[in-house]
């Protein structure tokens, strides 16, 4: 037993040395290092590391949702559309209507696929069509803006890399821990974990899955705000959303969340994205084709899945 | 019975389609009752515990609970109203841990454990569920559910994966249970069980009541008779063995040994024995027939098939050898969407030769042979997920007589299902034997091993803590190797 | 006739016939909004143009029977294409020989991957499709530089017409897929498939060696996406790294209206076929009524859900 709770931390572990021994090459590599680098840094992981804690919470329930990248660039349009030369104030209050509808997108995600009993796979693929053509409804062409009052309190400005590391932090305070310890968190890991069995044991599986779902798109919407903060503007393309939602999979699977679902945390894949960042980064400082980077991502992935995967197989045997 | 009852159950029904789950059941449990429900597989025991838990609901019908109509919406729902349930399957969520799982079902801390310590455990409440050997994941699913103090506690065949030990302390629990006032309904189909615990038995067949009386010794011909009904044709089985006259070893085992579970194991089975394995629930039983099937590697010690030293990597090369297994869970041996067709004829395609074109005419004629010779109820053929659990068995057995095999390996293939498939299966492996091919038997009722096979092993801690001849395979002396009380 | 009653009433057939159903509704649709639609010409660009998504299904539906998905088809696809274009000046007869070896290699890692070392499908070919997509980025600067323009015997076998609505690629598609059906349905390796799909431990214990099949399964899947790749590259008459993305999505979509479930185990290809004839018609019914992208999206994404939906509840029913 306890060796399994080592192995679990020690995946963790193993990411955070990885990650540090990345930071530093790029840090060296760096002719200054300063508050502007970190803040840099934590605008480069940012969106990512949010959709990866989203896509985790939705693998730990059991399920994957291929349209949340589709979510963020949803989220991303319609705040980009809206805000655009708004007074703070309006700009507050439309950020948590969109945060809302986030939240309600992917509730229905959640009560689609539980109503329809359709794969998760196949419904947020399907979805994930459905809400790129409503971005692009929304935002024709990339544009848009934000309020930069707003823009700066999320994403800080110049050397503040305050307002980030908080953006990071923060969900993981207010919303995952908490979670994590209500009864609505365990039987999110319940119903990933034997669905079946959560329900013998009194879960209510589909509306956990809404919840699930939903708790899944206030990251995607967070992530959407916190990529319009960065860039002010809305970029309505596919292609983003299809290479965030690899990204949010790569980071969740790299922070330590099993496909099977039922196991993991968000701490790991919020770490896993600072890896997924410093990856090409580096490769860019040397001047190698940003192909390369993608293949090393790519494989990257691979690699970590299988190690964790052959980890895990030898634990379960002994 | 004077008092009022406190559940009574009335003309309730429940269909899946076309298949009718459950006629028309009536019954009634008065407090401080132990009841038995008995029915053959299939007879609707399940669909009844699964409506009275609020699993499922039914179609029509009443349940009154202290004399008012209740319906249970969801498990949280009937326990909240009294009535706690031990499923068949375990309920614990695996990949979390022990204290969590008490969390989901509002479970209190402090009388799960007071319950586990009651029943001679310790439980680390840290501990995931899936690092936990399934028979203590029973006592702990049966300790959570003590924890509620239920009115009506159900344990489903609660027995069936338990090791004859804790089989006895479940049952005296139930006494405790009873003793306090409080009801139980017990469903096993270990009619010794029955007989020694329950104040009365319900029979359902067909998904009716036929029949309800008394439990007391003896009546396990009137259980037998109730439950088959009509059908009561079972076969009484020789007692009294052929002497065999002892021809070759077809394999022998040396000194295997598996890890911690398995320590330097010997023995021989002969071409023609029926060779019986007995033992608690883990002690390296599992572990043995997984190596002789090639599933498993064994960590040291030999195997020689007709004196040949031999080494299996995979199960198919002790399938190529001429042994075959059948494994103790029907869920990883059967390809549950596909047809008994398919099932029974996949072992035919296993090698890349023969990944070409299939002779339909060779493989109907297998397939027929043995769905003939096992009596496999074929209404249901289109996917064997929708048969019985006895003629689920029966295909997993089926699968190698259309291969042919020297040695079968069965592991359990008795657990769950109900007297009549049981003889059917017992006369089969008997005819298995008299046409020359061995047999290794585990089971968990120390019954079989009389009633099926020529000699038997007892297993202990992983070692052979006893060799018995056939005159010497009565309950006791098998209960006492199990329990590692040497004899001579 | 009482056979053929009993087909008719048996659950397959169910779901067939709605699929007929919805083809037919379909057609009759798009030949109402586009009167042109019903010339025995259209029908036959119609059928051609339904090859290359059809191939990808074919793949496609091996590998979602064992129990996987490829979504690297899309980079083994434009690869193959990529091959044959730039290596065709050195002889066809070289080309379509590199071009095979490439699909097999990619295919046995996908199938080794999965079946030997346990890698989740779709992390592992969702991998596999950024290292090729790394990989030829650099390719065609370096060592696969060329003209990317297809021979014109492959145009000729793509995309020319013998007599309307019977084109060459439409043969292609007739002889691959009865291969594909007599694979499934008439030998032991497709009931291997099947098998592994639907309980891969019973068939282990059974003595199937799985990982065998499965890599059967990936490398029947790759060659026939290198097909596909051939046919895409053949239509648009020279190749581009975007050439296969866009078919993707929906050789899974085809795949799972034409009932194959995801989980493996049960489905058949003549189900994927009718699958990639739906979508076909649907993408010219989207393409005449002249909409925006964004509305094509989001009524494509909508209407795979929406029979997705349909056939999970006609086969839930019956």
């Amino acid at each position: 037993m306890n060796l399994i709770k080592i192995k679990r931390q020690s995946w963790n572990i193993g990411i955070v040395i990885i990650a540090l021994g990345l930071g530093t090459w790029q840090i060296n590599r760096l002719p200054v290092f300063g508050s502007y680098e970190v803040r840099t840094i934590l605008l480069g992981i940012l969106p990512i590391a949010l959709l990866s804690m989203g896509q985790a919470i939705i693998i730990i329930g059991g399920g994957i949702n291929l349209a949340i990248g589709a979510e963020a660039v949803l989220i991303n349009c319609l705040a980009a559309r809206f805000m655009a030369n708004k007074s703070f104030g309006v700009a507050i209050v439309l950020t948590l209507a969109l945060l809302f509808v986030s939240v309600c997108v992917g509730a229905l995600t959640g009560l689609i696929i539980s109503r329809s009993k359709i794969a998760d796979i196949i419904v947020t693929l399907a979805t994930s069509f459905i809400l790129i053509g409503f971005a692009m409804y929304i935002q024709p062409s990339p544009g848009g803006g934000m309020n930069l009052t707003l823009a700066h309190l999320i994403s800080g400005k110049g050397s503040a890399f305050l307002p980030p590391l908080i953006v990071l932090i923060l969900p993981l305070l207010i919303i995952w821990i908490p979670l994590y310890r209500s009864r609505m968190g365990i039987a999110m890991f319940a119903i990933g974990s034997n669905k079946d069995a959560a329900f013998l044991s009194g879960v209510n599986v589909d509306l956990t899955r809404i919840k699930l779902y939903a708790t899944g798109g206030l990251f995607a919407g967070i992530s959407g705000i916190v990529l319009t903060a960065i860039t002010l503007s809305g970029s309505p393309f596919a292609s983003i959303s299809n290479t965030a939602t690899l990204n949010s999979v790569a980071g969740a699977v790299l922070g330590g969340v099993a496909l099977s679902g039922g196991v993991g945390g968000l701490t790991g894949p919020a770490l896993a994205a600072l890896i997924l960042y410093f990856i090409p980064t580096i490769l860019l400082n040397y001047g190698i084709d940003p192909a390369y980077s993608q293949i090393i991502t790519g494989a990257l992935t691979i690699v970590v899945v299988l190690a964790g995967g052959l980890i895990r197989n030898r634990g379960k045997k002994k | 019975m004077s008092q009022q009852a406190l559940l009574k159950i009335s003309n309730l029904a429940k269909s899946y389609g076309s298949v009718v789950a459950l006629r028309n059941a009536n019954f009634s449990i008065s407090p401080g009752e132990i009841h038995a429900l008995l029915g053959a597989n299939g007879a609707g025991k399940s669909t009844l515990v699964k409506i009275l838990t609020g699993v499922i609901s039914g179609d029509q019908g009443l349940i009154e609970l202290n004399g008012r109509e209740v319906a249970f919406s969801s498990p949280d729902n009937a326990r909240k109203n009294g009535i706690a349930p031990v499923f068949q399957d375990p309920a614990l969520i695996p990949d979390i841990s022990i204290q969590r799982n008490l969390y989901l079902t509002d479970t209190d801390k402090d009388r799960f454990l007071f319950e586990i310590s009651a029943m001679g455990l310790s439980v680390d409440l840290n501990q995931l569920a899936s690092d936990i050997e399934l028979p203590i994941l029973r006592m702990i699913d049966l300790a959570r559910a003590l924890a509620h103090d239920p009115e009506l506690l159900i344990l489903d065949e609660i027995t069936a994966a338990l090791p004859i030990d804790m089989a006895e302390k479940v049952i005296s629990i139930m006494g405790a249970h009873k003793a306090r006032g409080k009801s139980v309904i017990f469903i096993s189909h270990r009619l010794a069980e029955i007989e020694e615990i329950c104040d009365r038995a319900t029979v359902l067949r067909d998904g009716t009541n036929v029949d309800t009386f008394d439990a007391t010794q003896g009546s396990e011909a009137r259980i037998v008779a109730a439950m088959l009904g009509d059908k009561n044709v079972l076969a009484t089985h020789s007692t009294k063995q052929k002497n065999k006259i002892a021809t070759d070893d077809f394999m022998r085992v040396e000194s295997l040994s598996g890890g911690k579970q398995l320590k330097d194991v010997s023995f021989t089975i002969k071409r023609g024995e029926v060779l019986g394995v007995a033992a608690l629930e883990g002690q390296g039983q599992d572990l043995l027939f997984e190596i002789l099937a090639g599933a498993s590697k064994p960590t040291g010690g030999k195997l020689f098939v007709n004196g040949e030293e031999v080494t299996f990597h995979h199960p198919s090369d002790a399938i190529s050898y001429g042994i075959s297994y059948v494994p103790g869970d029907r869920k990883t041996a059967l390809m549950p969407q596909r047809s008994i067709r398919e099932n029974l004829a996949l072992t035919r395609y296993r090698g890349m030769r023969r990944w070409g074109k299939i002779n339909f005419g060779e493989e109907e004629l297998k397939v027929d042979g043995a769905v003939q010779s096992l009596e496999i109820d074929t209404r249901a053929k289109s996917q064997v997920k929708r048969l019985s659990g006895g003629n689920q068995q029966k295909v997993t057995i089926g699968r190698w007589v259309t291969t042919g095999f020297d040695l079968l390996l069965c592991f359990d293939p008795t657990r769950g299902i109900d007297v009549g498939t049981k003889a059917q299966i017992y006369d089969l492996i008997r005819t298995f034997s008299d046409q020359g091919k061995s047999v290794l038997l585990f089971t968990s009722e120390l019954r079989e091993i009389q009633l099926s096979c020529d000699r038997a092993i007892v297993l202990y801690e992983g070692k052979v803590q006893a060799n018995l001849p056939f005159e010497k395979c009565d309950e006791v002396s098998l209960l006492s190797a199990a329990h590692g009380i040497v004899s001579k | 006739m009482s056979n053929i009653l009993k087909k008719v009433q048996s659950r397959f057939s169910v779901a067939m016939l709605s699929l007929w159903g919805i083809l037919f509704s379909l057609f009759v649709v798009t030949g109402l909004v586009d009167h042109y639609f019903f010339t025995i010409s259209s029908i036959g660009v119609t059928l051609q143009l339904a090859v290359p998504l059809g191939l990808l299904a074919a793949g496609q539906t091996i590998c979602m029977l064992t129990g996987g998905i490829d979504l690297s088809i899309a980079m083994i696809a434009t690869g193959a294409a990529f091959i044959v274009s730039i290596k065709s000046s050195s002889g066809l007869g070289l080309a379509i020989l590199y071009a095979t070896l490439y699909c097999i290699l990619i295919g046995t890692i996908n199938g080794l991957a999965v079946g030997l070392f346990g890698m989740n499908p779709l992390i592992m070919t969702l991998g596999m499709n950024a290292v090729l997509i790394g990989v030829f980025t650099v390719g065609i600067t370096t060592f696969l530089k060329g003209s990317s323009t297809m021979p014109d015997i492959i145009i000729k076998l793509s995309s020319g017409s013998i007599i309307d609505p019977i084109s060459w690629p439409f043969l292609l598609w007739i002889f691959f897929g009865g291969l594909i059906i007599f694979l499934l349905s008439k030998t032991g390796l497709g009931r291997l498939i099947y098998a592994v799909g639907d309980n891969a431990t019973a068939a282990r214990l059974a003595g199937v060696r799985v990982w065998k099949v499965q890599l059967a399964a990936y490398i029947i899947c790759a060659l026939l996406g290198g097909l596909a790749g051939l046919m895409i590259g053949g239509q648009s008459g020279a190749v581009a790294m975007s050439l296969a993305d866009s078919l993707v999505l929906p050789s899974v979509a085809a795949v799972v209206i034409g009932g194959t479930s995801i989980m493996g185990g049960i489905g058949s290809y003549t189900g994927s076929i009718m699958g990639a004839l739906i979508l076909t018609v649907l993408s010219y019914l989207l393409a005449t009524i002249n909409s925006s992208e964004a509305v094509k999206q989001m009524i494509y994404g909508f209407i795979v859900l929406t029979l997705a939906w349909t056939y999970s509840k006609l086969t839930e029913k019956s």
